[in-house]
């Protein structure tokens, strides 16, 4: 038993390690095959030619490939993701990202966990109404949810109900290391707007599961020892539909951090989504590479989670 | 002759409807402390439902209603769904056809066994007894047993996993519904000499389903033979095997006789059971019945042919 726990460990870290390897060269080549010249984009079209030629020298990209990517790949290692082209007079990117990591993952994780209670509640509810009015009201929203663009939500929750209801703040972000209720306020409708698709997307799958686990005979025989309706239902029918809701979570991690990226920019929040897309608009390229890197690591972690989880929930998993 | 032991159920009158059509109808079932009440009948027939009914499980779209169903001196018809809950498990408990999908997929056997001996009001350690639960079914090594879970064990181990947890509730009543169908002839003759051996350790009285007559013959006192959602005979298990008197009871035995014996020509009965939808006027086998003659299309009584035998049926009358 022990040994194999730890040869699964073994794999799983292999695997991960290889995947990290691979997406950071996937993300560095594509920098790299990306039209633009960064020095060119730096110094401006008409730098003359020994200015370039030193900036191309001390960034290191006069050296082969393999060469920029390994200095590139050791220097993240230590946290050292080189500077800013851009930003601040040359900042080192690792404190820019430092400083907007806490941010995006603040508004992330409270998306999740908002697209988590809201999909549990209207999930269980349209399963056990099932054909009734709740669940055909909860279905549609449900629809109107995944047909919504985050963006185009985000404007309308400004509209609708920072207009309305001055505590929550339209525009403009009070980070969680400053104050946490100003966070959880102020990063309400961001992460509502982030939250709303998801939220969708998560309480069709665990009706269907609610649904599914209902008619299996286990449930009628725990009904035929006696159990009570809610014993009934946490142990058994919600028991064993979380673990496709774990799952379906686990898989939009992505798509949430695509969400967050859009949203920054609604909302104006200084996050990594942000960085991300200046650097974008600025040929930043050690910045849009060490944001990618972290999404990507972020990603990785968020897997393994659930991975974990589900092998936690479902005994099959363990074998 | 030692007095009758007490009556422990009595149904009157049972009918089970779906929608507008009438599914079961006319059941009377009567069961004693300690006996075993085989119902016999082909898939269709309505002993599964029956049963479900029983015990408040029928599934959605199905509705019962009887005269009178009496547990132990205490009429149950009155009761709401919410009231009669208790009494499931502790008075009548059930053993379903699949034993793989009736564990929580989620959950150790010991969580199964624990949660069931905490519905009978044990507190505290329940080890030891899930244990001596599991080896007196037959389980070995118990106690590795209680961390495995139901994906590692065969249909037959759980199988008496399930009856463990269903001894563990000590019920006045077992239901076993075609217990042994999903299992290979070893494990089947298994399971039926552990059924044999519960009868003698338990007070409890059980209702055995199937439809083999000889696995009903070999473990009932009373056989109750069901067709198209009516009991056509009832009566003591010897006395019908020996002396089958309806029609189709007499097929049935005619069949499995020939089956034993493994006849070139199967005694079949002719044609097919019908559907709830289909169902002739009168009497329901008529179609099917050899001896059918005038007077087999009005509707047939149960009535008493013997003591403690009834069928519905006009021969003899």
């Amino acid at each position: 038993m022990g040994s194999t726990t730890l040869r699964r460990g073994l794999r799983r870290a292999g695997i991960l390690l290889l995947t990290l390897v691979t997406g950071a060269l996937l993300v560095f080549l594509a920098m790299k095959a990306a039209p633009g010249d960064p020095a060119l984009s730096a110094l401006g079209e008409n730098a003359r030619p020994e200015l370039v030629a030193a900036f191309r020298r001390d960034h290191g990209l006069d050296l082969p490939l393999w060469q920029q990517f390994w200095a590139w790949i050791s220097g993240a290692l230590t946290g050292d993701f080189g500077r800013s082209l851009t930003l601040a007079g040359g900042v080192p990117v690792g404190s820019l990202i430092a400083n907007r990591l806490p941010v995006t993952a603040f508004i992330g994780l409270y998306a999740l966990l908002l697209a988590a209670a809201i999909s549990l509640v209207a999930g269980t509810i349209a399963a056990l109404q099932r054909g009734k009015a709740a669940d055909t009201a909860l279905t549609s929203l449900a629809v109107l949810g995944v047909s919504m663009p985050d963006f185009w939500l985000g404007y309308v929750l400004v509209f609708f109900l920072a207009l309305n209801f001055p505590i929550f703040p339209s525009y403009g972000f009070v980070s969680p290391v400053d104050s946490f209720t100003g966070a959880l306020l102020s990063g309400f409708l961001p992460a509502l707007a982030i939250a709303a698709p998801m939220a969708a997307v998560f309480a069709r799958v665990l009706r269907a599961a609610l649904l599914d686990v209902m008619h299996r005979p286990y449930v009628q025989v725990a009904r035929s020892i006696g159990h009570s309706g809610k014993f009934v239902f946490v142990h058994t029918i919600l028991r064993n539909a979380l673990i496709p809701y774990v799952t379906i979570i686990g898989l939009q991690v992505r798509y949430l951090l695509g969400g967050v990226v859009v949203i920054e920019r609604v909302f104006g929040i200084p996050g990594l989504g942000s960085l991300m897309v200046d650097g974008a608009f600025g040929r930043d390229y050690p910045v849009i590479q060490a944001c990618a890197l972290t999404f990507l690591v972020i990603v990785l972690m968020t897997n393994l989670a659930v991975d974990l989880l589900c092998t936690r929930l479902d005994p099959k998993a363990r074998a | 002759m030692s007095p009758m032991p007490k009556r422990l159920l009595e149904v009157r009158n049972l009918r089970i409807h779906a929608g507008p059509l009438e599914v079961v109808r006319e059941v009377d079932l009567e069961l004693r402390q300690g006996e075993t009440l085989g119902i016999i009948g082909e898939s269709g027939s309505g002993k599964t439902i029956t049963s479900l009914a029983l015990l408040r499980l029928l599934p959605e779209g199905l509705r019962a209603e009887a005269d009178a169903l009496v547990w132990r001196d205490r009429d149950l018809t009155s009761l709401s769904d919410r009231d009669f809950r208790p009494w499931r498990g502790r008075e009548m408990a059930m053993v379903f056809q699949d034993p793989v999908g009736s564990f929580n997929p989620a959950k150790s056997i010991g969580w199964h066994l624990r949660t069931a001996l905490e519905r009978r009001g044990l507190r505290g350690a329940w080890k030891p007894e899930a244990e001596q639960l599991l080896d007196s079914v037959g389980i070995p090594n118990p106690a590795a047993v209680l961390d495995r879970y139901p994906h590692q064990l065969s249909g037959g181990m759980l199988q008496r996993a399930l009856i463990a947890m269903v001894v563990a509730l000590e019920p006045g009543l077992i239901v076993a519904d075609e217990p042994t169908t999903n299992l290979d002839n070893i494990v089947e003759q298994q399971i039926l000499s552990l059924f044999r051996d519960l009868r003698k350790r338990l007070s409890a009285a059980f209702v055995f389903i199937t439809h083999d007559i000889g696995i009903a013959g070999q473990i009932s006192d009373r056989i109750a033979v069901m067709y198209a959602g009516e009991i056509v005979e009832q009566g003591p298990a010897a006395e019908m095997l020996a002396a089958p008197r309806h029609p189709y009871t007499r097929g049935l035995i005619a069949t499995a006789r020939a089956l034993a014996a493994r006849a070139d020509q199967l005694a079949e009965i002719p044609g097919h059971l019908p559907g709830p939808g289909q169902r002739p006027s009168g009497c329901v086998f008529r179609p099917r019945c050899a001896q059918a003659r005038p007077g087999c299309e009005a509707p047939q009584p149960l009535r008493d042919i013997a003591p403690g035998r009834q069928m519905r049926c006009l021969l003899d009358a």
